[in-house]
This record gives structure tokens, C-alpha cells and sequence, in this order.
């Protein structure tokens, strides 16, 4: 395998060992912090001497340090874990396989795309090391918070302007690929709901992140040439005027970053929602309900999408027509996600269903992604939102949509590619005790902050909010959420291993083991280069299950 | 290997795969630029006072880029309707334009910052500054690619040529119109 | 559920409370039903249970029952409820005779609680006299300024009475959160913001920074005091004697 190689397949597996990576790294620092949450005067054990002077106090984490952990591990897992295990591992390396193509459309262009990511996470890796840490303003950046903040800012800053630029080329790429390079009688509507998925998703990466790119670069200039477009006048830091033109506002940040913000996280659940369905299809081995409404739920939720961001915002003081607008906006758009999950459940009845483990991973998406989803509802009426804002009310809601939601769907996603990848299979005994290990430890995390959110528990608090009265008596929840996240680590070994393990020396499987219909599966496994020899015709939907009358109960695609 | 519909349309999309590829990268440039300009409406109606870009700025220079900047947009669409090396002629022209333009620019910032005018100075010249700066790296990656596309010139065929030249008169139009932009936005209103 | 909620203790706190529940009433019946449903069909068409798939599955009745149910309870939720409410705890409020107002600068990590003094008018400040003695940079020679008083942390509210609090930030993004109170608002340099409610409750209550904001953000904590007319009164006047 050559390390610059332009195959889709070999980058797909790039992104997704380096993504791998990062969400491990994401898991350890976000392990640290709870760990510190949960007793915050003592030294955390081996860990904290490790981290040095720098960070720690005898141990004992800093508030610096402790910021720094929150900020980065939502950097980290949103636009370097969670976004590139999907769109540019699972992306990359399906979807030209289910459309019938030879490649990509530009491969250098995606070899260039993994390579730019890859520079991106190293420059925010590295600037932990930098004087003052990594940054440390919450993944949002607020200035003038942010404007202030110490030189790890800048590398986020200029981290994020190379991973914006690394996301366009592949979202331009994959769009390209899906309208291009479909093969013959592959018609839109015959495509797997995966690749409807992901092509709404590459528009949003691709029109939501530029106003993104746009908000870095004006932090920057705020940063390094001494703008003020954050900064309103008549600052006082430190006790000082502040020595700036002032101006500015600090609103139009948030406006720009939740103008991408929230695309962003219909990037995080859009592929999630194509692999639950890929897999649910063939778990019940009959076709999805609804197809057609989904596709169109998902092309209404993402044209939607760009005109609700300002739910984040409701307590900034906006006038009660914008925000009465956004309230409504945010109601309409639940509904496509309401259409998506229905269909999804509905297509259960009926079913054969077999519980493989893919399939404990997708169909325990559904509930999950209900949590978080309907738990969405409450922060987007105004109302509701002024006693849940910024408290772990929040943190619940998306944690549920995007912890046990996405990462269950990126997994289920694994086991059941795997074989294609290898041809081999990941061990099953191993992944149902990764499957029922995970379930537990993150609803034992997860359920909680509901509860610590309508207390009024604030989130970013160093001390787990124990410098208030209000917020006293979570010490046992919060030991528990700690004991929690230890036990979800030590469950995910059972997945590292049998990730290395079956590499080499998983039971050997056929092409298509599951059974399934889509093109995918219609070559060797793992495919050659090009993919498939010779070129195939497609001559039906994406899921002919179950046809009466037809000798199995799957009928390909490509069948005549 | 040969991927499909690099140089010929598809039926059913009526583009080649680079078309379409720019066309996308251009509705990515617009929201990057979209995002800007309206980071400037809401800082300039909000602002207590915001003077009259000519007053600051050189509006000869500014005029006279804009020329040079319809220049480079001109030869490009020359380009695009020139057969092989008659196209390179063009696009080389197109570089010399795009030269000038950034350097014309060039004096034009150092004759600034000698006045004294610097991006921290007022949120006007921060966004001026800011504006032209990102356009001007568009105008640099433009010369990239018209230097890239004109060595190719000899190296691919005639109608991979075709595609690129149709690709970058595209690109130099969207460079050109985000000027105009600018131009109106800073120099005259 | 109101025995997870922090005391009540403004009078806008039993609609807003009534809307949390009606809202997670909502939530809760949606999340059990369709769970029922879920646990249903995966033991119902368990392959063991039912080894061949219908090809046809579910008529759409069911379904399209339960949309049509979420679309108006959602679309009545919000009309009916939260729009009225979000616009009375927004609107500006006109400060009747008995209302009191408060100022109140918040700065990294403390907030600086401001009463108008006898005159009921607030003095003038200026940046340029902003020191360690004076972080609001009140000018005392001012108009008003004279009898103003400047507690940090320290904010004391009669019972009953409607309380105005005008909100400015001198450096970074804040948010005056009081739980108890039902009040978040984003303190945001540059822009004017306030809170109003009327305490219905004598006792202390915290008001907590809701917006991250340094690496004190978590110790940024001040203690509302609310007492009785009377009270306040004498504490108004012992601060002022004490100037
Ligand atoms: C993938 C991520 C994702 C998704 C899909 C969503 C979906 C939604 N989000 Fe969320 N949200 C975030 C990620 C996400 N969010 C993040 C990261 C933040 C915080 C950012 C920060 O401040 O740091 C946030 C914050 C956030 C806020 C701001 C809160 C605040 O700061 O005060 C609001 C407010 O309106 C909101 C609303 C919603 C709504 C209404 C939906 C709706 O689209 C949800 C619609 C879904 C449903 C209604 C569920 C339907 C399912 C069923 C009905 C059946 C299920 C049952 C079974 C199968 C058993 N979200
Ligand atoms: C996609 C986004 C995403 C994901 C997946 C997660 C996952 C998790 N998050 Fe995070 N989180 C955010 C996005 C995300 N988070 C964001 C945006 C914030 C806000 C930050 C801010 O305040 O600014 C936040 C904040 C946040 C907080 C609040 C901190 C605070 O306010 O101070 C907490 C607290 O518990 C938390 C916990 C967790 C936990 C326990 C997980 C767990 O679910 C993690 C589970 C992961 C694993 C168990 C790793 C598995 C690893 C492998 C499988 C690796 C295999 C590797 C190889 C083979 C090489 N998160
Ligand atoms: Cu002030 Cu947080
Ligand atoms: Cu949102």
C-alpha cells in the first residue's frame, strides 16, 4: 500500500485510522475531565504527574488546563474525529463502490484533501505544547474571550482554516463523484439512502464552512495585525482601556460560527442516519420504508439547516421577531429528523430481524438518537431555553445524538464494512460485549446531565459547580459518571483488539457475507483497483429484499 | 486508469466532471465572500462613523486595477475559445495582467501603511485590508493555475486543455465580480 | 419533575416551570411510545420468531398519525405558550413607581452590583478613571454620581417589588444566571442588556456566571440577598452612611 497513493480506498482507510486516532485522543482528554469533575481537589494518579508543572498543580489539574481539555476534545471530536470518520473514511471508500465507479472524480484531489487534514490535526496536536496550551475558549471561540486568549488560539485558528479547506476539496470531490459517476441505470433514485446521505452532507460541508474560514481569518486579523472586529469600544482588560480601535462586535462572531454551526451538526448525523438505514435494510432483509421520504426529509433538513442557527443564540438580547423566527424555524426542522427515525423504526415491522452485531449498533442508534433529538425540542422554544441554556441540560442533548447516536452508527458501520475492507470478519463475541459495554457507560455518562442540567448545573465549571450552593449534592452523580467513563474505555479495548486481531486472523468471509443487494458488496473483497472488472449495470433499487418469487431473499442490483 | 466524463459531458448533467467541480468551488467561494461582505454590512450600520473610502484610499489605483483585473478576465475568455498553444498565449497574458494588478496593489498598501493607515487603525481599513488581502491570494492561486494549466499545455490533450481554460475563464469572472465588489464596497460608497 | 428544578422564587417561575413540564410531558410520552412500539417489532419480527420478511411492511396510517400528532402538538406548544412568555420575559420593561433598578458590571471574575443612591438616578462613568478602587469608573463629580453605591457581589432585592437589572460587561462575554429566579441573559461588552423579575422569596440566592469567560469563570459567583421592604431599606441607608 503506498503511503501516497491516490485510490480512494487506501485514503478512505487513511482517514479512518488517523479519525480513529483523534477520537481516541478525544475520549482521553474528555477521561481526564471527568475524572477531575468528579474529584476536583485531589491529584488524578499517574496522569497528573505526567502532565507536568505546566498543567497540574500537584496533580491537580489547573483551570487553564481543564479549559483547554473541554475546548479541544469538542475540536477534536467534531472536525477531526467524528466529520472525517465519516464523510472522509466512510465517504471516501463506499461511496464510489455503491455507485458503480472506478474511483473518485479527482483523485489527486482527494489524496490532497487526506493530507490537509492531516496538517490540520497536527497543528492543533501541537499547539498544546505551545506557551499557555492549546486553546482554550470552549470549541465556540467566543471573542472577545478568544481574542484575548493565549497563543494556542492562533493554531486554532489557522487549524481550522486548513481543515475548512481540506473539507471543500472533499465535499467537492464526493458531490462531483455522486453526480458523475454514477454507473449506467444507476438513476438517483436507485441510490442507496447512504449515498443520498452523504451528498446532502458534502453540501453542507461544502456551502455551511467557507462563513467559517471567513470568521478565522477575521479572528486572526484581530489576533496578529490588531483589528478589532470582535471588539467592541471601551474595553477594560486588566484594569486597562484596552489599547484597540474598537468597533467591532462580538456578535458577529456567533453569528458566523453558528451559521456553520449548525449545518455542522446535520454533517455529524446525515451519514449516521445512511449507515443505520444501510444496515437496518439489510438486518430485517426487507426494503426501507419510506425511501422516497426520506431522501426528501434529508434534502428538506439540509436546505433547512442554514436558517436555524440563531437557537444558539436566544439569550444574546435578540429582538422577540428574529428570535420568534428562529424558534419556528427550529420546530419545522425537527421534523425531517422525525420522518428519517419513523422510517427507520417502521421499517422493523415486517421484518426478519437479525441481531448481528452492525445490527446492535444501528438499531441502538434509534433510541439514542430519540434522547437527544427530543431532548432538542425544550432548548429550542426560548422559554425553556433560559433555564437549560449553557448548563449540562445542553451537554445531554447532543452528547445523546452524537456519543451512543453517531459513534454507535460509525461503529455499526465497521462491523459491517469490515469484511469488504479485509475479507475477514471482526469477531462477533467481542463486538456484542463492545456493543452492551458502550451502551451502558455512556448512558451511565449521559442520563445524568439531564438531570444536573435542570438543576441549572453549568457546563466549562472547573469545580463540577462546587463553588455553588445550588449545584450541591451531584457529588455521587458525578462519581458515577467518572466510574462510568473509566468502564466505557476499558470496553473499548475489546473493539481495539478485535480491530487488530481479525486484520489477521479473522474468520475468513465470501464477497457478499451479509447478503446484501447493493454494488458494493458486488466485487472481491477487499475490491481491486478500479474497483470493479468489468464495469457493472445497475437494473434496480438499492433494497430488493424478500421479492416474491425471486430464489433468495436478496436480488442485487446489478442482477439483470 | 480513466475516469469517466473528465473531458466529455455526461448526458444526463450536461457537464464534464471539472466543470461541474468548478462550479462548486465557486458556490463555496461565494459564501466565503458572502460571509464577509456581511460581516461588513452589520459592522458598518452599526458603526458611529465610517468615512468615505475615497477619502482614504487611492481611487486612481483602485480604478485603474479594476481595468487590469477585466484584462486578466478578457484573456482568459480568449483562452477558453483558443486551440492549444494559441490559449497559452492568452492565459500568459492573463498572468502579466494579474502581475500588475497585485503589484499596482502593492504600492498601494505600502503608500498606505507609510501614511499610517494599518489594519488596527479603524474597523474601515480592517476591513479593507482584510477584503483585498483575501482577494488578492485569490488573485495569486489564479496565477498558479494559469501557469499550471499553460505547462500542461504540451503534456495533456487538447481537450483536457480545453476543460482547464474553460474552467479558469470561469474562476477569473467569479475573481473579477468579487473586485467589483470590493471596489464599490470600499472606494466608492 | 419540580423536585429537580432549583426553589421557585420569582413570580414569573410557575408559568415558566408549568411550560418545562408541559414541554418534557411531551417529550417523555413520545420517547415511551415510540420505545413501546420499537421493543414491539424487534421481539414481534425477531428472525426467530418470523424467519421470512414481508416484503410490504407497514401501511402508512400508523405513521402518518403519529406526524401529524407531533407536528400540532409541537406547532401548539409553541404558539400557545412559549412565544407569549418568551415575549413577556423579554419585553422592555417600563419601570412602574415600585420597581427597583439595578446596575450591574460584570468584569472577569466578579460582578459589580451599582445602586442609584438616594436620588435614584445613576452617575456618570468614564473609562478613563476606571482603577482598582474604581472598576466602573464612576465619575463621583458627576450629576448623579455622588451618592451612588458600588458593592461587588453583594445585591440586595426587597420581596415583591419588581426588580430591572441592567447588565454591561467591561472586558469579555458574561451571563447573569440566577436559577432560582428563572433569569439567564448574555452580558455581552458593548450592548445593553437587563433582566427583570420579582422575587416572591425572602432568602439567599446565587446568581451563577453562565457564559465561559476565563479560567475563573467557575468561582464567578455572587449572592443575591432578597428581604423584606423594610430591610432594604435599612441596608441602602447603611451603605450610604458608610460612604
Ligand atoms: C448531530 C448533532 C445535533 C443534532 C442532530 C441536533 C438536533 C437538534 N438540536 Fe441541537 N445541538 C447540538 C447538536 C445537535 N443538535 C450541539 C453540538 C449543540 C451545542 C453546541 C454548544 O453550545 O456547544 C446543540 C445545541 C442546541 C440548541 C442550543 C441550546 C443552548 O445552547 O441553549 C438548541 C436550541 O434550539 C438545539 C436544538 C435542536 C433541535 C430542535 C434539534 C432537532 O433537529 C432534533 C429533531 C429530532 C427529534 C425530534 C427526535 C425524533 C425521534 C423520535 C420522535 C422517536 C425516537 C424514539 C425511539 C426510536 C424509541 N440544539
Ligand atoms: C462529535 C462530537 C462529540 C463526541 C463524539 C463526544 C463524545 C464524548 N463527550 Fe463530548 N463534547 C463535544 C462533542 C463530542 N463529544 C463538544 C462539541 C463539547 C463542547 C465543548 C465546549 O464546551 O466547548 C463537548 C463537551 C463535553 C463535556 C462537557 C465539558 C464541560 O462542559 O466542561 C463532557 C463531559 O462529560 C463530554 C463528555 C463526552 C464523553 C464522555 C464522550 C464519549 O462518548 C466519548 C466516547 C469515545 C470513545 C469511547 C473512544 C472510542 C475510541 C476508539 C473506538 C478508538 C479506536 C482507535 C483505534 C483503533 C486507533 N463532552
Ligand atoms: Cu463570567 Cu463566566
Ligand atoms: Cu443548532
Amino acid at each position: 500500500m503506498r503511503i501516497f497513493s491516490t485510490d480512494h480506498k487506501v485514503i478512505g482507510l487513511q482517514y479512518a485510522f488517523t479519525s480513529l486516532a483523534f477520537l481516541l485522543l478525544g475520549f482521553l482528554l474528555i477521561l481526564t475531565l471527568r475524572l477531575h469533575l468528579a474529584w476536583p481537589a485531589q491529584p488524578i494518579p499517574v496522569l497528573g504527574a505526567l502532565l507536568g508543572e505546566s498543567r497540574t498543580s500537584g496533580g491537580v489539574l489547573l483551570p487553564e488546563f481543564y479549559l483547554q481539555l473541554g475546548a479541544m476534545h469538542g475540536t477534536v471530536m467534531v472536525f477531526l474525529a467524528v466529520v472525517p470518520l465519516a464523510v472522509g473514511a466512510f465517504g471516501n471508500y463506499l461511496i464510489p463502490l455503491m455507485i458503480g465507479a472506478p474511483d473518485m472524480a479527482f483523485p489527486r484531489l482527494n489524496a490532497t484533501s487526506y493530507w490537509l487534514y492531516l496538517l490540520a490535526g497536527l497543528v492543533m496536536l501541537a499547539s498544546f505544547f505551545l506557551p499557555g496550551g492549546s486553546a482554550q475558549s470552549g470549541w465556540t471561540s467566543y471573542p472577545p474571550l478568544a481574542d484575548f486568549a493565549t497563543a494556542g488560539q492562533t493554531a486554532w485558528l489557522v487549524g481550522m482554516f486548513v481543515l475548512v479547506l481540506s473539507s471543500m476539496l472533499n465535499s467537492i470531490n464526493l458531490i462531483v463523484t455522486v453526480l458523475q459517476l454514477r454507473a449506467p441505470g444507476m438513476t438517483l433514485m436507485r441510490m442507496p439512502f447512504f449515498v443520498w446521505a452523504m451528498l446532502v452532507t458534502s453540501f453542507l460541508l461544502l456551502l455551511a464552512f467557507p462563513p467559517l474560514q471567513a470568521a478565522s481569518v477575521l479572528q486572526l486579523m484581530d489576533r496578529l495585525a490588531g483589528t478589532s472586529f470582535f471588539l467592541p469600544s471601551g474595553l477594560v482588560t486588566s484594569g486597562q482601556p484596552a489599547n484597540v480601535s474598537g468597533g467591532g462586535s462580538p456578535i458577529l462572531w456567533q453569528h458566523l460560527f453558528w451559521f456553520l454551526g449548525h449545518p455542522e451538526v446535520y454533517v455529524l448525523i446525515l451519514p449516521a442516519f445512511g449507515i443505520v438505514a444501510e444496515v437496518i435494510a439489510n438486518i430485517t432483509r426487507k426494503p426501507l420504508w419510506g425511501y422516497r421520504a426520506m431522501v426528501g426529509a434529508a434534502l428538506f433538513m439540509g436546505t433547512m439547516s442554514f436558517i436555524v442557527w440563531a437557537h444558539h443564540m436566544f439569550l444574546t438580547g435578540m429582538g422577540p421577531a428574529l428570535s420568534g423566527f428562529f424558534q419556528i424555524t427550529t420546530m419545522i426542522i425537527s421534523i425531517p429528523s422525525v420522518v428519517i427515525i419513523a422510517s427507520l423504526v417502521l421499517s422493523l415491522s415486517g421484518g426478519s430481524i437479525r441481531f448481528t452485531t452492525p445490527g446492535l449498533f444501528a438499531l441502538g442508534f434509534l433510541p439514542m438518537f430519540g434522547l437527544g433529538g427530543l431532548t432538542g425540542l425544550p432548548l429550542g422554544l426560548a422559554a425553556t431555553d433560559i433555564p437549560l441554556h449553557d448548563t449540562y441540560y445542553v451537554i445531554g442533548h447532543f452528547h445523546y445524538i452524537v456519543a451512543p447516536g453517531t459513534m454507535f452508527a460509525l461503529f455499526a458501520g465497521i462491523y459491517y464494512w469490515f469484511p469488504k475492507v479485509t475479507g475477514r470478519k471482526l469477531n462477533d463475541a467481542l463486538g456484542k460485549l463492545h456493543f452492551w459495554g458502550s451502551f451502558i457507560g455512556m448512558n451511565g455518562i449521559f442520563l445524568p446531565m439531564f438531570i444536573q442540567g435542570l438543576a441549572g448545573m453549568n457546563r466549562r465549571l472547573y469545580d463540577g459547580g462546587r463553588t455553588y450552593q445550588t449545584f450541591s449534592g451531584f457529588d455521587g452523580s458525578l462519581h458515577g459518571q467518572a466510574w462510568s467513563a473509566v468502564f466505557l474505555g476499558v470496553v473499548q479495548l475489546f473493539f481495539i483488539v478485535n480491530l487488530f486481531w481479525s486484520l489477521k486472523k479473522g474468520a475468513r468471509v465470501s464477497d457478499n457475507p451479509w447478503n446484501s443487494t447493493t454494488l458494493e458488496w458486488a466485487t472481491t473483497s477487499p475490491p481491486p483497483a478500479h474497483n470493479f472488472d468489468p464495469a457493472l449495470t445497475v437494473y434496480r433499487g438499492a433494497y430488493e429484499y424478500s421479492e416474491p418469487g425471486a430464489p433468495r431473499d436478496f436480488t442485487a442490483q446489478h442482477q439483470p | 486508469m480513466i475516469i469517466p466524463y473528465t473531458t466529455e459531458r455526461r448526458a444526463d448533467t450536461g457537464m464534464t466532471n471539472v466543470t461541474l467541480g468548478m462550479w462548486l468551488f465557486i458556490a463555496s467561494e461565494v459564501m466565503l465572500f458572502g460571509a464577509l461582505f456581511s460581516a461588513y454590512a452589520l459592522l458598518r450600520v452599526s458603526a458611529t462613523d465610517w468615512p468615505p473610502g475615497r477619502d482614504l484610499l487611492n481611487l486612481t489605483i483602485g480604478a485603474v486595477n479594476t481595468v487590469v483585473l477585466a484584462g486578466v478576465t478578457a484573456s482568459a475568455w480568449r483562452a477558453r475559445r483558443s486551440p492549444g498553444p494559441q490559449a497559452g498565449r492568452w492565459l500568459a497574458i492573463g498572468v502579466l495582467l494579474a502581475l500588475a494588478f497585485l503589484g499596482l496593489k502593492g504600492w498601494e498598501y505600502s503608500s498606505e501603511l507609510g501614511a499610517g493607515l494599518r489594519p488596527a487603525t479603524s474597523t474601515f481599513l480592517a476591513m479593507y485590508f482584510t477584503l483585498t488581502g483575501l482577494h488578492a491570494l485569490h488573485v495569486v492561486a489564479g496565477i498558479i493555475a494559469n501557469v499550471w494549466a499553460i505547462a500542461g499545455i504540451s503534456r495533456v490533450t487538447d481537450a483536457m486543455t480545453a476543460g482547464r481554460t474553460r474552467s479558469l475563464a470561469l474562476y477569473w469572472v467569479f475573481v473579477d465580480i468579487v473586485w467589483l465588489i470590493i471596489f464599490g464596497l470600499m472606494y466608492l460608497l | 419533575m419540580n423536585q429537580f428544578l432549583p426553589p421557585a422564587a420569582s413570580a414569573h417561575a410557575e408559568s415558566l416551570d408549568g411550560m418545562l413540564l408541559h414541554v418534557h410531558w411531551m417529550v417523555l410520552g413520545l420517547f415511551i411510545g415510540w420505545s413501546v412500539y420499537f421493543l414491539y417489532v424487534l421481539l414481534r419480527y425477531r428472525s426467530g420468531r418470523h424467519p421470512r420478511a414481508q416484503r410490504e411492511g407497514t401501511r402508512g396510517g400508523v405513521a402518518i398519525f403519529v406526524f401529524v400528532g407531533v407536528v400540532v402538538a409541537e406547532a401548539v406548544l409553541l404558539i400557545g405558550s412559549a412565544l407569549p412568555l418568551w415575549f413577556d420575559r423579554t419585553a422592555t420593561p417600563i419601570p412602574g413607581k415600585d420597581a427597583v433598578v439595578i446596575r450591574v458590571v460584570a468584569e472577569q471574575f466578579a460582578w459589580n452590583v451599582r445602586y442609584p443612591g438616594a436620588d435614584g438616578q445613576f452617575g456618570e462613568t468614564r473609562l478613563d478613571l476606571v482603577s482598582s478602587e474604581n472598576t466602573i469608573g464612576l465619575d463621583r463629580n458627576s450629576a448623579f454620581g455622588k451618592d451612588d453605591i458600588v458593592l461587588p457581589g453583594d445585591l440586595h432585592l426587597p420581596v415583591n417589588r419588581p426588580a430591572v437589572i441592567e447588565l454591561s460587561s467591561k472586558d469579555v462575554i458574561h451571563s447573569f444566571g440566577v436559577p432560582a429566579m428563572r433569569v439567564k441573559q448574555d452580558v455581552i461588552p458593548g450592548v445593553r442588556s437587563f433582566v427583570s423579575f420579582t422575587p416572591t422569596m425572602t432568602g439567599e440566592f446565587e446568581v451563577v456566571c453562565s457564559q465561559l469567560c476565563g479560567a475563573g469563570h467557575y468561582r464567578m459567583r455572587a449572592v443575591i440577598t432578597v428581604e423584606s421592604d423594610e430591610a432594604f431599606r435599612t441596608f441602602l441607608a447603611g451603605e450610604a452612611a458608610r460612604r
